[in-house]
């Protein structure tokens, strides 16, 4: 069994992507969390994704709902056939 | 390439979530927000001659929509008008009178400021917008969709890793993007 508590600076990227997305295990939290204390740039990267991922949540977004969306499509198609 | 040209075909796909989210927060109401929202489309489609490519497609039907909520604002601001008027018993020089008085609209500017102000939902839309394509929609179905990394990746027939590569180059103009256009 490999078990590498150190990891590059790729790894830490995609671990701190999917920790934005509540996907990342217990052990890659650790392995990320172990590389931002000595790369200075991967903490300021972990820094600026986790605003957006604030910013995100603060916005709280609003799409179209699929079926709105469907009629509009409808809508539109009849126009244009016109 | 001429780039500034109009496809209805490919309105709602591209721009609803926005336009959807834009009126949104600024009615507050789900099904005003569809309605003015079809109202653009159409008036979009009945207007297209008078496009002349300066401004984007995107800009162009903003545009469109801006008046829709200024108008749909002076609807509810000529209800409001009438209800608001008070009367008044004015007895300054001892001749006392009722006096009808309307007061000043609180809603002509508030329209104005509603539609100008860019709220933090705008910008990020603005900045998904210059996302390419393929990315925005996969970024979006992840982050504001809240889709599985299964279910995208067999809707668009990739692996979880080119899903995460996508999700990390989106991200990463995101954070550029915002960083500029967003001071906080
Ligand atoms: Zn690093």
């Amino acid at each position: 069994m490999s078990f590498k508590l150190f990891i590059d600076c790729d790894k830490a990227g995609h671990f701190c992507d999917k920790s934005q997305y509540k996907e990342s295990s217990v052990l890659e939290k650790l392995k990320l969390n172990i590389h931002i204390l000595f790369c200075r740039d991967c903490k300021e990267h972990s820094k600026r994704n986790l605003k957006l991922t604030r910013f995100f949540k603060q916005a709280n977004l609003q799409n179209m709902p699929e079926d709105k969306k469907q009629s509009l499509e409808r809508l539109i198609d009849e126009e244009l056939a016109k | 390439m001429p780039s500034k040209q109009l496809d209805p075909t490919q309105w709602v796909k591209k721009y609803s979530d926005y336009l959807f989210n834009y009126t949104i927060t600024r009615v507050n109401d789900r099904e005003v927000a569809q309605d003015l929202i079809s109202e653009t489309f159409l008036a979009g489609l009945k207007s297209m001659k008078n496009f002349k490519g300066e401004a984007s497609e995107r800009t162009w039907l903003i545009s469109i929509l801006k008046r829709k909520i200024i108008d749909h604002y002076r609807k509810i601001n000529s209800k409001k008008g009438k209800a608001e008027v008070h009367i008044n018993y004015r007895d300054e020089d001892g001749e006392g009178e009722w006096m009808e008085e309307r007061m000043a609209d609180p809603y002509d500017k508030t329209a104005e400021d509603v539609i100008e102000n860019t709220e933090l939902g705008d910008a990020i839309y603005n900045c998904l917008a210059k996302l390419p394509e393929r990315q925005a929609e996969i970024f979006k179905l992840k982050t504001i969709d809240g889709q599985e990394t299964e279910t995208i990746c067999n809707a668009y027939n990739i692996t979880a890793s080119n899903l995460w590569v996508i999700i990390h180059r989106a991200r990463t103009a995101m954070v550029e993007c915002m960083e500029k256009n967003w001071l906080q």
